[in-house]
């Protein structure tokens, strides 16, 4: 039970690694606020950085209220307004900034300044949030 | 003194007194009582007065691949940012 969860975990921390293409999820709602990780070529390195992953990733209900405050800024702020929320329970905070928009083929994209925060530690991400004209999804990358 | 009771489940009241003496002689009262069952003014940054425009509004979200329009409360405070406040921190 142990080895799977470890390795389940070892799967969570690829795929958000690896997350270049878009997502209904905000890369900032899972990447957490480590940025320490290395390279994947040693047990003491994968047990290290599974380690990393779960101290420093929101748990289920700050990744949950992260997410709804990027899509509420999304929907609703104009360019240049901050939403933000704080977990005073856990410690942990996120923000979003709407920086820009721009159309794109059938849709529009924002840029956001998103940050999360967990015991102090704080991350700071640049991610688009895109939207076709027949979809109610938000869709999430880096670039 | 002011006093807030709580009615039900989501309804608040709150009363509120002023006496004022004219003369050391007459005295004058009014008491008002004010009952709402509004959820946003219940929220706590509203109530401590730390923001305003509380309002609730519906977001898509994809729960399970399915299409979900979640509730979302969010209070504009006085700097201009937008907090984004749930169910927890009501009251």
């Amino acid at each position: 039970m142990r080895v799977a969860n470890i390795m389940v975990s070892i799967l969570l921390l690829t795929a958000s690694l690896c997350a270049s293409a878009g997502t209904l999820v905000p890369i900032s709602a899972s990447a957490g606020v480590r940025t320490d990780y290395t390279e994947n070529n040693s047990i003491i390195n994968v047990i290290g950085n599974v380690y990393k992953q779960a101290t420093g990733t929101l748990n289920r209900e700050d990744t949950v209220r992260h997410t709804k405050t990027v899509i509420f800024a999304a929907s609703n702020l104009e360019t240049g307004l901050t939403a933000e929320w704080t977990n005073p329970a856990n410690g942990t905070a996120g923000r979003v900034r709407v920086v820009m928009s721009k159309p794109v083929q059938g849709g529009y994209c924002r840029m956001l300044f998103t940050q999360v925060e967990k015991d102090h530690k704080i991350r700071d991400y640049t991610e688009w949030a895109c939207k076709t004209i027949d979809s109610q999804f938000w869709t999430f990358s880096e670039r | 003194m002011p006093q807030s009771t709580k009615i039900g489940s989501n309804q608040y009241c709150y009363t509120s007194q002023t006496v004022q003496t004219v003369n050391k002689e007459s005295v004058t009262s009014t008491t008002t009582v004010k009952c709402s069952d509004d959820p946003v003014e219940q929220y706590v940054p509203a109530k401590m007065g730390i923001a305003k425009d509380c309002t609730e509004s519906y977001i898509p979200m994809n729960v399970g691949g399915r299409l979900v329009q979640e509730r979302i409360y969010a209070c504009r405070k006085h700097n201009g940012v937008y907090t984004v406040v749930d169910s927890l921190t009501m009251r």
